[in-house]
């Protein structure tokens, strides 16, 4: 650690030293002009011709903000000053000894502003104010109406699998590297198909310094190209989201993932109670997350469930008889962890389903040999060192049998 | 306790909006109707039924003596379970005062300290201490929990989450303008276990973080963070306590034609920040570099390597590369004023810990008008290759668009069509996978009507050498309209949006059809 900072210290030390004319800059040292200018914050070589400004970043006195550094090369700063009319008419700024300045106004709804910033030195040389033009505005849509725009241009260039439309959505900083997360979503795609992703808002939180926080729930079908199957999971996570130009980029996912499955670590934190949502393995199938659902008709009220296989089976209403993991006996009725050849323990998982449902709520709740069985019902399963989530969507019959059953698994 | 702070809260947020001096509202509210059939409806994600959807925003502003305040609430309605596990749910809630000094914030709290520290809201307060033009620290704290939503607060059953209680406290001091740094605390404590294997944290993370502007155009920001936590014992896990850091390094050179940028980070594996964001166990070298070769030609270069198993612990260590390099070029041929093309090749590199593989991608993007025709054309290939036979495929996928802009009177119309496939050869499994789709839309604007609508229809057909070919077709239908209601309605939009997708698949008894119905009305003011 103590060599890193030594390094950077290093860097940072002879950066400051050296001329700006290095090589990849095309700025000068002794040119007149401003070392930086934010507005409201937003370093304006980081944005396009036109900032938006939202009413929730404002701060309860509700200015716009425009702070710099003149930089005059040897001499010394003689004056600075703002336009906000297209240079129609100009605002002397008060500037401190080593150039910093700040000028601040209170913005009208409608209205846009273009901004020059000027800075002359004592000599009488001036920058190029032309190259400081902004077009400032204050947003009138709210925080919400912008993160909903920016989660729907996201969620939908996602279901078009349009990986340069998604990328847009994404900020240069992103949390755990876009340059992951560019690869891992092209995999989700390659892996992927007809995928249909939705989400509501839960709760939006602007932050003074930019950003935003967002918690959606969402609700997914997916089709796996590699297997042909479908699966659908719904549950709740979080983003936030940097506000840059009136435009908002990802900055950072939790898990579950919505984007870029095929990399886990491309989220960078873990939704309380989450769990880990879909995941795509490195062969391009989905390894955790998967819903597999299953119908099926029994002639009477016995019959099995091979959680590994994922089919179902005919069979006595005993568990040696029964090569299937699960026994159902909805005559009785109850559902039971068929414990040959191995260990296995089942229970109820109260009032969550088969998509929501994680692998603590089924190790929590597969600790008994058998339970009720009821449609609607979800249940946790082990099996081995393997835990599972069971929902049983439908059933239907009475007695004896026939029965009819419908059942989503998700192995974790 | 909390059902009182939040009331708290929202008397706070009805008492102020009795002195508001700006007070805006905007509230969606629609209706879906859901229809799935077919013997494999169940696979559909659709609530069947009729549902509906309500969301109300509330904003207002204003001053009394020295104080400036505003707030916002929202708030959720819906009986769709896919779409909330709530019925009735506060979306957000939130007051704010300052006299431009001291900053007070009830509700949600998004503080964000740094990376490692504090990246995500809190439900709680805060208090900032600001002064312009002195040398004294800006200085923030926060406590709070650290729920994902307000109905973890008051403990709903759907809802409800371990109990993260958290605090922080920032320093930041703004040396010249040219230099900052901050000092931060943050602490969080889990209790309120849900199940027996909850894992239960008891963190503090201290961090220093700092930006600096040696020059013009070169800016460099870096972080330190030390993490002290405790993982207490749950069922089937040991408890455990343990220190580590994380750091990172940024400089990023920014003027034409050039624009550079230089990252290293270091998280030690047993690095923990519970409300920040990190990825535990990684050393990380980034280098990008943009470079605007002429006024028609911008190149960019990347390369990124990381690597895991920092303290040796893991049986093997996984090291990934992944180069890229990239050309945009405008009007690459000089007698088409509009084409654009866009060529990229990207590497990844992934290998240790019983895993080897290198990937390629390739891909070429352009653009151009023909006449009264916009295309958008892309080719792409990708070659996946394992060492340890875990994904060899080559992978073909093409994708062409036609966009065109017809005025009629007062409408325009916005005709297109989308053509595309992808070719999946599995080397491992000997099989192909085919997929073709195309889709026709029309997108019409009667701009003087104040209305926007789009028709598209297409297909999807996968076909598989092995496993169940499957078949999507859909069409959707989305028209919006803003009609002059009121005048102090000033932002209403009526809308439509109707879908159909119909499933079917090899195995008959998985084939399902979707219909979907939404009428919804946005109101502002």
């Amino acid at each position: 650690m103590k060599k890193i900072l030594i390094i950077a210290a290093a860097i940072l030390i002879s950066a400051g030293a050296a001329d700006a004319k290095w090589w990849i800059f095309g700025k000068s040292g002794g040119e007149v002009g401003l070392k930086y200018l934010y507005v409201n914050k937003i370093s304006v070589d980081e944005t396009g011709p036109r900032i938006k400004v939202f009413k929730e970043t404002l701060g309860s006195e509700g200015l716009i903000k425009i702070t710099g550094k003149a930089s005059v090369g040897k001499g010394a700063v003689g004056s600075v000053r703002i336009s906000l009319d297209d240079k129609a008419t100009w605002t002397d700024v008060k500037f401190a000894e080593n150039g910093t300045f700040e000028h601040a106004f209170k913005p009208e709804q409608g209205k846009t502003y273009l901004m020059l910033v000027e800075v002359t030195d004592t000599a009488g040389k001036t920058n190029k104010p032309e190259e400081t033009r902004k077009e400032l505005s204050l947003s009138d849509e709210n925080i919400q109406a912008k993160v909903r725009e920016t989660l729907d241009a996201l969620f939908a260039a996602y279901n078009r699998e349009d990986l340069p439309r998604f990328l847009a959505n994404v900020g240069e900083n992103f949390a755990g590297d876009k340059a992951i997360l560019d690869r891992a979503v092209k995999r989700d795609f390659d892996a992927l198909s007809a995928i249909n992703l939705r989400y509501t808002l839960n709760n939006v939180a602007a932050g003074a310094q930019g950003r935003i926080f967002v918690s959606v729930t969402y609700n997914r079908m997916v089709l796996v190209n590699k297997t042909g199957a479908t699966s659908t999971d719904s549950g709740a996570t979080e983003f936030v989201f940097d506000m840059n130009e009136g435009k908002l980029s990802l900055y950072s996912m939790k898990q579950p993932l919505m984007f870029g499955l095929s990399d886990s670590e491309v989220a960078t934190g873990v939704v309380l109670g989450g769990g880990e949502g879909l995941v795509i393995n490195d062969s391009g199938d989905i390894s955790t997350g998967l819903v597999v659902t299953n119908s099926y008709t029994n002639p009477d009220q016995s019959f099995g469930y091979n959680i590994e296989t994922e089919a179902f089976e005919d069979c006595d209403a005993t568990a040696p008889n029964c090569a299937g993991h699960l026994m159902f006996m909805p005559g009785v009725p109850y559902i039971a962890a068929d414990d040959i050849p191995t260990s296995a323990f089942i229970g109820l998982i109260a009032g969550k389903t088969v998509s929501t449902a994680t692998q603590a709520d089924a190790q929590a709740a597969a600790v008994n040999q058998q339970t009720t069985l009821s449609a609607g019902s979800t249940y946790g399963l082990k099996y081995g060192a393997d835990y599972y989530a069971v929902e049983v969507t439908s059933l239907s019959g009475s007695g004896g049998g026939p029965y009819s059953i419908t059942i989503k698994t998700k192995a974790f | 306790m909390k059902n009182i702070a939040a009331a708290v809260l929202l008397a706070l947020a009805c008492q102020t909006a009795q002195a508001e001096t700006e007070f805006h509202a905007s509230n969606e509210f629609s209706i879906t109707q859901n229809d799935t059939a077919g013997p494999g409806r169940s696979a559909s994600s659709l609530t069947k039924g009729l549902n509906y959807l309500e969301v109300l925003n509330l904003y207002g502003s204003g001053t009394r003596g020295a104080w400036d305040y505003s707030y916002s609430a929202g708030a959720k309605a819906t009986d769709d379970e896919r779409a909330d596990a709530k019925t009735v749910s506060l979306t957000n809630l939130q007051g704010r005062a300052t006299n431009k000094v001291h900053t007070l914030t009830v509700g949600d709290v998004f503080e964000s300290f740094s990376q490692y520290a504090l990246a995500t809201s809190l439900k709680g307060g805060s208090y900032r201490y600001y002064k312009e033009g002195t040398r004294l620290p800006e200085v923030t704290g926060v406590f709070g929990w650290a729920y994902p939503r307000w109905d973890s607060v008051w403990k709903d059953p759907l809802t409800r989450t371990v109990n993260r209680q958290a605090a922080g406290l920032r320093v930041k001091e703004n040396f010249n303008g040219d230099l900052w740094a901050g000092l931060s605390a943050v602490g969080a404590k889990d209790t309120g276990r849900l199940t027996a294997v909850d894992a239960l944290y008891d963190a503090k993370n201290y961090t220093f973080d700092f930006g600096y502007i040696p020059m013009p155009g070169l800016t460099a920001a870096g972080e330190y963070s030390a993490s002290d936590s405790e993982l207490s014992s749950s069922a089937g896990a040991a408890g455990a306590s343990s220190r580590g850091s994380a750091a990172r390094l940024e400089l990023v050179g920014d003027a034409d034609p050039s624009r550079v940028s230089l990252e290293y980070e270091n998280v030690e594996p047993d690095f923990y920040s519970a409300l920040g964001s990190a990825s535990p166990d990684r050393r990380k070298f980034k280098a990008k570099w943009r470079y605007k070769y002429t006024k028609r030609v911008t190149l960019t270069s990347g390369l990124l390597w990381y690597r895991n198993n920092l303290d040796g612990q893991l049986a093997g260590t996984t090291r990934n590369w992944k180069p890229e390099l990239s050309a945009a070029i405008k009007k690459p041929f000089a007698s088409r004023p509009y084409s654009f093309a866009d060529l990229s090749y990207k590497f990844d590199r992934k290998y240790g810990s019983g895993s080897s593989g290198a990937d390629h991608y390739l891909n070429a993007n352009y653009r151009d008008r023909f006449g009264e025709l916009d295309s958008d054309t892309n080719l792409g290939y990708t070659l996946y290759k394992t060492k340890t036979d875990v994904r060899d495929a080559k992978e073909v996928n093409f994708n062409t668009s036609l966009n065109s802009r017809h005025e009629a009177g007062s409408v325009v119309l916005k005709p297109s069509v989308n053509l595309g496939t992808w070719y999946s050869r599995d080397e491992l499994a000997d099989t192909a996978d085919k997929l073709y789709e195309y889709s026709l839309g029309l997108a019409l604007e009667a701009p003087g009507a104040n209305l926007t609508s789009d028709l598209r229809l297409g297909s999807n057909m996968l076909r598989k050498e092995t496993g169940d070919d499957s078949d999507k077709f859909f069409a959707s239908l989305s028209a919006y309209w803003r009609p002059k209601l009121m005048a102090q309605l000033n932002d209403s939009t009526i809308y439509l949006r109707a879908g159909f997708n119909d499933y079917s698949f090899s195995t008959a008894n998985r084939n399902f059809r979707e219909k979907s119905v939404t009428l919804g009305l946005n109101t502002a003011f």
